[in-house]
């Protein structure tokens, strides 16, 4: 298949419509620029967004690139356990706000990093910001580097203009709107992509003879018979169950400490409302989710029905392919618009997220007496210096950042969800369990992933490449070394144990709504023994080889 | 039941079901997988899995919000008596 049969026959159109989106996201950008008066406005949207603006807005952060291209290629590849590897994906912002966003939200905190060092103090913060922004940076090349690769093999441009047009465009709206801006293009950007996936799909699944082509999430059953004639394997679990419990441990573990999806719930304008972003969250992203397997049912029902092979780069591309094959060019010029918002909506979220950590969290420790003014210039420079930064790396990425995400998650799960969770349900996690579990745990998972010290690699193929494999180590270490050395330091510390302990008390009693401190509440050390115990069998599952 | 004790035992609980609705593939190889038996046209499986993983959490995100929200208030509540207690 040659790259012109990816391509618009009619170019114009595809520039026409990513002109008037881009537009669109300007104009909002340049009304929300005029609202944005403090740094609680320019990160947080001045905490005033709704449940269903705010869902939205979440939904689309999370809705990346490969929504439209990697994902449909990976169904091809791996069949069903991919559709298994992404259901659990839903899970992030429900188990998120429950475990510990609502709670940081009473803290009137700006960012994971900014509840981390009020709780374990500032080198626990600089770590966590490390961490995240490795994370973070991982996540925001990918982006640009996915939407680069959108313009140049859709519209036919050369790949490292591409990347610094849109690199300049993205970052330019992005600092003028800041939180406020990017949570209502956000919020429409969810729109064009739910749009611009189901429409199309229904169009196609008709095209296809699909008798329920009139609701693409489910209406595909039809083709079951002739796929499995074609595919017989199709929906075999192909892997053991130590897979399928590696999904939770790396996956699961490892959206829960997402800092941009944090960062989404603490908009809300109060705690109630951040919890109703959970069920409308769960909505949009469910029906993305289905309109996704849907569409990588008909691209492995469409190419197995004409006897093609599709290499993994033009398999990524199936989205574009099926709607070039069935549908007219100004349909698939307006799936480019959704790839194009899929794209920019996650890198406005992770942006932001840099940013506010630079800007607020960094910058509060180093200069607390800050006046509101300066915090909201040095706000604007931290976003536009997030974007330029990104466009160099993207420019020469080195290897190891441009990895899968899903390896990134697997160090979020590692290194940064143990000590955020446990520390809002724990008064017994001191700053010395927190640092050392993260950090010790955080680098076991680097050195034993394929991608730095080879010899030292665990597992191999996929479960290596994607971390699930190491992540069925470092995580229960992440857990164990935290909780173990917290109560070391409480016995060997005695004074700054104590001490560390009482101010636990306060912080973690207060978030969580009591008014009083009763030094009672979420102390117990027995269940995080319990814990412990729980983690060791599956410590031990991961140091069997695979 | 305190709100504490509430808090503790729905967060867990609540936290066990999303884990189970999100994780149908452990269920498969526990149970085993039939392709002859369907769904909407799908292998009961793949059904399930793309159900609960997305109807499923939903619903449990409608109740959970619900909950926890009322749980809120009984909490302002024990907070309010515990003030008046500590005044008078």
């Amino acid at each position: 298949m040659s790259e012109e049969s990816w391509q618009l026959g009619n170019i114009w159109l595809g520039m026409g419509i990513t002109f008037a989106v881009f537009a669109l996201y300007y104009t909002v950008a340049v009304i929300n620029n005029k609202k944005t008066e403090t740094a609680e406005d320019l990160y947080l949207a001045g905490r005033s967004v709704g449940p269903v603006v705010n869902s939205l807005a979440a939904a689309s952060t999370w809705m990346s690139v490969a929504t439209f291209m990697g994902v449909v290629g990976l169904i091809q590849q791996l069949h069903l356990p991919f559709v298994y590897m992404w259901v659990q994906l839903i899970l992030s912002v429900p188990l998120l706000v429950m475990l510990y966003g609502a709670s940081l939200y009473r803290m009137e905190v700006f960012t994971s990093v900014h509840f981390v060092k009020r709780r374990y103090g500032r080198n626990s913060a600089f770590l966590a910001a490390g961490w995240m922004f490795l994370i973070m940076l991982m996540y925001m090349i990918g982006q640009f580097i996915g939407i680069a690769k959108v313009f140049e093999v859709l519209l036919g441009l050369p790949y490292t203009p591409s990347l610094i047009i849109s690199a300049v465009v993205i970052t330019g709206y992005i600092t003028i709107g800041g939180m406020k801006g990017a949570t209502y293009n956000d919020a429409i950007q969810m729109v064009i992509m739910m749009i611009a996936l189901l429409v199309p799909l229904a169009a196609i699944l008709k095209a296809m003879n699909v008798s329920g082509y009139w609701f693409p999430p489910l209406g595909y059953g039809d083709m079951t018979d002739t796929l499995l004639e074609r595919i017989p394997t199709f929906f075999d679990l192909r892997f053991e169950a130590r897979f399928y419990v590696a999904l939770f441990v790396a996956l699961t573990i490892g959206i829960i400490g997402l800092p941009q999806l944090a960062q989404r719930v603490l908009t809300s304008e109060n705690i109630k409302s951040s919890r109703k972003v959970v069920p409308w969250f769960c909505f949009w992203v469910g029906l993305m989710f289905l309109g996704t397997y849907a569409m990588g049912f008909a691209g492995v029902y469409h190419f197995a029905l004409i006897g093609q092979e599709l290499s993994p780069e033009a398999a990524d591309k199936t989205t574009l392919l099926l709607n070039l094959a069935y549908n007219p060019d100004w349909v698939s010029a307006f799936v480019i618009a959704g790839v194009l918002a899929a794209g920019v909506s996650t890198i406005a979220g992770l942006m932001i997220g840099v940013a506010t950590v630079v800007g607020h969290d960094i910058v509060g420790v180093i200069k607390p007496e800050l006046s509101q003014k300066k915090q909201l210039k040095f706000g604007y420079f931290a976003l536009a210096g997030t974007g330029v930064v990104s466009l160099l790396v993207s420019l020469n990425p080195p290897a190891f950042l441009i990895t899968s995400i899903f390896w990134a998650f697997g160090l979020c799960a590692t290194a940064i969800t143990p000590m955020v969770v446990l520390g809002v349900w724990s008064t017994r996690i001191n700053p010395w369990g927190a640092f050392i579990g993260s950090a010790l745990s955080g680098l076991l998972y680097i050195l034993i992933s394929p991608y730095v010290l080879e010899d030292l690699s665990v597992g191999n193929g996929l479960v290596s490449k994607l971390g699930f494999a190491q992540a069925l180590i470092s995580v229960p270490a992440g857990f164990i070394i935290t909780i173990l050395v917290s109560f070391l330091a409480e016995r060997v510390l005695t004074e700054g144990g104590a001490k560390a302990r009482s101010e636990a008390q306060e912080i973690v009693e207060s978030m969580h709504g009591w008014a009083t401190v009763t030094r009672d509440r979420y102390d117990s050390s027995t269940w995080l023994f319990v814990l412990c115990l729980l983690w060791l069998p599956i410590l031990l599952w991961g140091l069997m080889p695979w | 039941m305190g709100a504490y004790k509430k808090e503790l035992k729905s967060t867990v609980g609540f936290g066990i079901v999303y884990v189970l609705l999100g994780h149908t593939g452990l269920w498969a190889i526990l149970l085993g997988t039939n392709n002859d038996v369907r769904v909407l046209g799908f292998p009961i499986h793949y059904f399930i899995a793309i159900i609960l993983g997305s109807l499923g959490v939903f619903i449990v995100s409608l109740f959970w919000t619900r909950y926890a929200n009322a749980l809120e208030d009984e909490i302002a509540h024990e907070n309010a008596a515990a003030l008046k207690d500590k005044t008078s």
